[in-house]
């Protein structure tokens, strides 16, 4: 049985919860006259609330282990495995780390992170566009994750669907590249909306490309003031020190909050 | 193509919802979708079809209304109909207008039998 959810699926989290009895309702259908009336059930419900229940759980979870979990967002080849195969080497010896890698078939980029050394799990969604959070609650208990470790949840690669769907992170994190064109923000609002950080990512290729930062971030400022900015290269070393200066900054947060409370 | 697994969600809902009231047939489910939410209507409603084949709700009418978007604004206090996310506010000019409405991703109602 698996500590988050209590479901008995190990294998896969596509199965849902709430199947199990719904053979016995027919057993006790009974006959009725052919003028029997419609009935009409007030529902009330948000369509995602079973992902946020489990978001919920996974979210006590991470704070119970004082882990810090970060939902990437990007579209494809933006170079969120690039960055964390930068990360990972940089920050290894201070922190414990650990994948998730969300893909829709293959497992390139997990044997990626499995070569830095860094306990690694992949989720295949198949035809699903993102992850939920019943995936990374079953995902996180194959990693046996230790205690004060950083999690990164690499999502799949589409900046529509996966914004949706709370994995119970502590922060989202959208990477944006130059090549993409200024304008992302205003084409998925809602990832900028939902994100905390938005990396700009392949600064490298500023002179080459037709991008303009300010620009890119007056617009994602536009959907969401609150958002942070780091600008970056992964392949080329450059900003790479804020961003190492940001997961400190969380992590430590983490631990400032579990200080605060044993203390009272 | 979230609208898939947003599918099995109303399913999973709507399944749970019938337990123990001896439903025979979900003939209809009503939702309220937002305008801002992320959804295309028609692949909802393609999709459902296909997840609801072999469930209780096979056959079942999707019924969406759409709600308004509607924002406030943070520096003039207005409250006005947006189109999207990034409208600026159409009394000061700022972006600073919050989403109060238009999320909507909602089961409201189911009609059985
Ligand atoms: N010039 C340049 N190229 C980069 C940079 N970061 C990543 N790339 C390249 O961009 C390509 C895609 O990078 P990945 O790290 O695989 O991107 P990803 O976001 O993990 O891709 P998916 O998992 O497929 O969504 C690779 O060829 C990288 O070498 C950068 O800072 N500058
Ligand atoms: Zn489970
Ligand atoms: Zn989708
Ligand atoms: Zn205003």
């Amino acid at each position: 049985m698996c500590g988050i959810c209590g479901c008995n699926d190990q294998e896969s989290a596509l199965h849902d919860h709430g199947k199990e009895s719904l053979d016995h309702k027919h057993s006790h259908a009974h006959s009725h006259d052919s003028h029997e009336e419609n009935r009409l059930f007030l529902i009330e419900q948000d369509i995602l609330s079973k992902n946020n229940k489990f978001a919920e759980d996974n979210r006590r979870y991470f704070s119970g282990q004082k882990i810090l979990a970060l939902n990437l967002l990007s579209s494809p080849g933006s170079g969120k495995t690039t960055l964390l195969e930068k990360t990972i080497p940089a920050l290894k010896n201070q922190f414990n780390i650990a994948v998730i890698e969300g893909d829709q078939q293959t497992d390139c980029d997990a044997e990626r992170i499995k070569a830095t050394g860094v306990p690694v799990v992949q989720i295949n969604t198949g035809k699903g566009c993102h992850l939920d959070a019943h995936q990374v609650g079953h995902a996180t208990q194959k990693l046996t994750v230790e205690d004060k470790t950083i999690l990164f949840i690499e999502n799949v690669g589409n900046l529509v669907c996966p914004s949706l769907f709370d994995l119970g992170e502590s922060q989202k994190i959208v990477i944006l590249s130059v090549t993409e064109g200024v304008d992302k923000p205003l084409k998925y609002p809602d990832m900028f909306y939902v994100a905390n950080l938005m990396i700009i990512n392949k600064i490298d290729l500023l002179e080459y490309v037709d991008f303009n930062v300010e620009k890119c971030i007056e617009y994602a400022h536009r959907i969401n003031p609150d958002l942070q900015v780091i600008t970056l290269s992964a392949t080329k070393n450059k900003g790479l020190e804020n961003w190492y200066e940001w997961l400190m900054n969380e992590h430590k947060k983490l631990f400032s909050v579990h200080h605060h409370s044993t203390a009272f | 193509m979230h609208e898939l697994s947003l599918c099995k969600n109303i399913i999973d809902i709507v399944e749970e919802q019938s337990r123990n009231r001896s439903v025979k047939k979900v003939k209809a489910i009503y939702l309220e979708i937002g305008e801002l939410a992320l959804i295309e209507k028609s692949a909802l409603t393609f999709s459902f079809e296909l997840v609801a084949k072999g469930t209780i709700a096979e056959g079942a009418i999707l019924s969406i209304t759409d709600v308004p978007a509607k924002g406030l604004c943070d520096y003039c206090g207005v409250f006005v109909t947006i189109k999207q996310r990034f409208d600026p506010c159409v009394h000061c000019g700022n972006f600073s207008l919050k989403v109060i409405q238009g999320d909507e991703l909602r089961i409201k109602t189911m009609e059985v039998e």
